[in-house]
């Protein structure tokens, strides 16, 4: 099996807490790596020393949502000359971009990401980087190259990997976007995706039902998604009660009650996510909730340099439109001015949940 | 097995060979190329008054069936004394004297006064002299070419659809095929709009006009038929794509054909085509394999707005825009890139939504792979406008494509000013050429992997969908 190939896979099996299979994959062919996966609770200490360190470093700060050290550590080991470490890198730097905005430049780290893994045959990154693009496409709202994408994803999987549901419900998210014509396809993936053993997707499958419920006026979708969401903080649960917000919001009901709830189970690292939940309290005329203070807004994505500039991948068109609109999608969330009134705030949800 | 100019003469010149092999792309029949080749090293004035040794010229018949005259390699002596030009026209004026009819002459903007393309018919006259005295010729060729035009007959003569296509290309050269009837449900408005013998029924009207050759253009799943009529009759076939909806149908066709040897061309019209003949030369001449492919069709019909043809009747079309436009663009992406495909995801459309059981798919996505290079269709038949787009990306370069030009890293690298018309008459000639070969079956192999991977796409597509459920029908 190929070294990167192997890395990959038992970090991932790592992330699902397969530690053992994890260890037993690698054997001791990869000592580092091993002695990360023995120690790992994102302990930055347990990292260890030189580009695989400085992208598992990367990785552990992205997780944490801090974006300016982990795109930091990431430019550290995106040259390091180990083609998986490389590509993962710059997938992290894509996920860097993604969550705070920059969708052009984590486009582009992406494609790179993508050409890397396609080079060397490293068909695990190679999913991960055309996921991570599909996400970006679903935020830049390109719903229809987005399922394209995560298609492609799906296919690229290997049969039973962990990571199926989660990309069963994106590809659920970028339907539920396409409008009525596919509501029902968008239905039948959200109820498939939301039962997945051994994924952590149930939450945010039922999110999506939930939403889906709150745009179409399903207010069952709505009820029945709140009802099989564990109580509790998560993002899952989070969306769950903005989608009762708006369901409320839309048959003119109270819907404060409602809004405090999802504030208060909206954790704390979905910094952009808050941001917008205070705009969008602000334009439904609640009583303003207090600003956190503990936002980084000091974080900008980086660019790929020209040298690295990607072989342009297939889902072209969708690139070509999204550099036509360079200026909105490559600023950030932190400069995005949302919009006073209900109906336009809400429509700028799409930058980060379905 | 493709092979390149140089693999099948190693004792030619490299830079020639490199020249050659990018003009001409990889040769598919070692054999018959072999046969038919001939160097011509030196070229006469026919004027008489002076012989001068001009350069390279090779007299190549590819597989349409034309004859080509390639003059190129003018020797840089001669060039710069002003000879080189004078003497290419004099060449080419000889060749339209020796030749019945000249079709066309050429020049290529790339090559400016390096390559003329003299295509001839009936038979060619090159000489080629050495000395200082015009008698002594020391080499000489007559090649004898097709006496009489193909009798040909049409079947599906919509003047809005590809039968009124051909029926065109037909007639835009009458040197090269007749046209002799129309069979057509609506025979007696064809006749008028026509002149020529019309009928509904193609066993009789075959009989009657004694035709050679049969252009079959018919909805996807009519052709079965017909098709049977023209082997029971023995006369060649051209035959629009796809040869058939399923593999199954398509294995039949080929026991059929065993069985009864019958001359069949197929209406895939971008393998005649200049420019990809061109990029598929430019390819083959590389030194690695591209890493993408993405090739766009797209139609541009309005958004939402149905054709209301056969196109979107599942009975008749047997498949949506995949079968239908995403069959070309499989064929071509083979075609380029020599290998099949191997499908690794599709999505079908219909609009906006994904496409569902029943319904004609009016978009494609389909990612494939080939080797090392991953492969991008893209069709559709409504939004945006209409494009045909190739691209492909090697380690440096970028090469961009479309029926008028290809550029290489933004530099246009070859440009004709022949488009559609050149493609379809190019499969006219490949019918002229095997129907003057005894009857054997037809190659059909390229054909059995583009409809493969159409199956394969079809399939993955059910296989992911989860709510997206294939649309193949017939």
């Amino acid at each position: 099996m190929d070294e990167g190939f192997l890395a990959i896979t038992a970090l991932r099996m790592a992330e699902v807490q397969r530690h053992e299979e994890a260890l037993a994959l690698l054997d001791g062919r990869h000592v580092a790596l091993e002695a990360y996966i023995r120690t790992r609770n994102r302990n930055l200490q347990s990292a260890p020393p030189g580009p695989m360190g400085d992208a598992i470093e990367g990785w552990t700060h992205y997780y944490s949502a801090r974006y300016a050290s982990a795109a930091e550590a990431f430019a550290r080991s995106v040259a390091c000359g180990e083609p998986w470490i490389e590509s993962w890198s710059a997938l992290g730097l894509a996920k860097c971009g993604t969550d705070a905005g920059f969708l052009k430049r984590a486009a582009d780290w992406c494609a790179l990401a993508a050409a890397i893994a396609r080079r060397f045959e490293l068909q695990e990154l190679m999913a991960a980087a055309i996921g991570a693009l599909g996400e970006i496409l679903l935020r830049g709202e390109q719903p229809r190259e987005a399922a394209e994408a995560f298609t492609l994803d799906l296919a690229l999987l290997p049969p039973g990997a962990a990571y199926r549901g989660r990309v069963l419900c994106y590809r659920a998210h970028a339907w539920s976007r396409l409008g009525p014509g596919a509501q029902a396809a968008a239905e039948m993936a959200y109820r498939i995706a939301a039962h997945t053993p051994g994924e952590e997707t149930d939450r945010y499958a039922l999110a999506g039902l939930a939403l889906l419920g709150a745009e179409s006026g399903k207010s069952n979708l709505v009820d029945q998604a709140l009802a099989d969401t564990p109580r509790g903080p998560h993002l899952g649960r989070a969306v769950c009660l903005i989608a009762r917000t708006r369901l409320a919001f839309r048959r003119s009901e109270s819907s404060e009650t409602w809004f405090r709830d999802a504030w208060a189970d909206l954790p704390s690292e979905y910094v952009f996510e808050r941001r917008w939940l205070q705009a969008w309290s602000a334009a439904l005329g609640h009583s303003l909730i207090a600003a956190d203070s503990s936002i980084d807004t000091n974080f900008v994505a980086p660019a790929i340099g020209s040298a690295d500039a990607h072989p342009r991948w297939p889902l072209v068109c969708a690139f070509d439109r999204m550099a036509d609109t360079d200026d909105l999608y490559d600023r950030g969330f932190d400069a995005v001015a949302w919009a006073p009134d209900p109906e336009s705030c809400w429509t700028q949800r799409s930058f980060f949940m379905p | 097995m493709n092979t390149t100019i140089q693999e099948a003469s190693p004792d030619l010149n490299p830079s020639l060979a490199a020249l050659l092999g990018q003009a001409l792309g990889p040769i598919g029949d070692m054999e018959r190329f072999n046969r038919a080749r001939k160097w011509v090293n030196w070229a006469v004035n026919p004027a008489g008054a002076t012989v001068v040794p001009g350069g390279v010229a090779v007299v190549e018949t590819p597989a349409d069936g034309t004859w080509y005259l390639w003059l190129m390699a003018v020797r840089p002596d001669l060039e710069r004394r002003g000879i080189g030009r004078a003497l290419f026209d004099a060449v080419e004026a000889a060749a339209r004297r020796s030749c019945a009819r000249c079709l066309r002459v050429q020049t290529y903007r790339r090559w400016e006064r390096m390559l003329r393309i003299v295509k001839a018919r009936r038979w060619m006259f090159v000489g080629a002299t050495l000395g200082a005295r015009n008698d002594q010729v020391k080499e000489e060729w007559v090649f004898p070419l097709r006496p009489t035009p193909l009798r040909m007959v049409v079947v599906g003569a919509n003047p809005e659809g590809r039968g009124g296509e051909w029926i065109a290309a037909i007639r835009r050269d009458p040197g090269l095929a007749e046209l002799v009837g129309v069979c057509d449900a609506d025979a007696h408005r064809r006749a008028a709009w026509l002149g020529v013998d019309c009928d509904g029924d193609l066993a009789v009207l075959l009989g009657r006009v004694k035709a050679e050759a049969v252009i079959l253009a018919l909805p996807h799943t009519a052709y079965a038929d017909a098709r049977r009529i023209c082997i029971e009759a023995g006369v060649a076939m051209l035959h629009e794509k796809p040869l058939a909806c399923s593999m199954t149908e398509l294995l039949k066709l080929h026991d059929q054909l065993i069985e009864k040897p019958c001359a069949m061309v197929v209406g895939v019209q971008r393998r005649s085509h200049p420019s990809y003949v061109f990029l598929r030369g430019q390819l083959a001449t590389a030194k690695v394999r591209p890493a993408t492919l993405t090739i766009r069709m797209r139609l541009g019909r309005p958004a939402n707005e149905c054709p209301r043809d056969w196109r979107v009747d599942p009975s008749l079309a047997g498949g949506g825009a995949l079968l239908d436009l995403g069959y070309h663009a499989m064929d071509l992406a083979q075609f380029l890139l020599d290998a099949p495909l191997q499908v690794v995801a599709c999505n079908l459309w219909t609009f906006n939504a994904p496409a569902r059981e029943g319904e004609i798919e009016t978009a494609a996505r389909v990612v494939a792979r080939c080797g090392p290079t991953w492969v991008c269709l893209d069709i559709d038949r409504h939004g945006g406008e209409k494009v045909e787009w190739v691209e492909l990306a090697l380690e440096d370069t970028l090469i961009c494509a479309n029926r008028e030009t290809v550029t290489i890293n933004g530099q246009t690298a070859f440009a004709c000013d022949e488009r559609w018309e050149a493609a379809l008459q190019g499969r006219l000639a490949e019918l002229v050429m095997v129907r003057d070969q005894p009857p054997r079956p037809p190659d059909l192999w390229d054909q059995l992997g583009v409809l493969q991977v159409v199956e394969q796409a079809y399939s993955q597509a059910r296989q992911v969908g989860l709510g997206q459920e294939g649309t193949r029908h017939g």
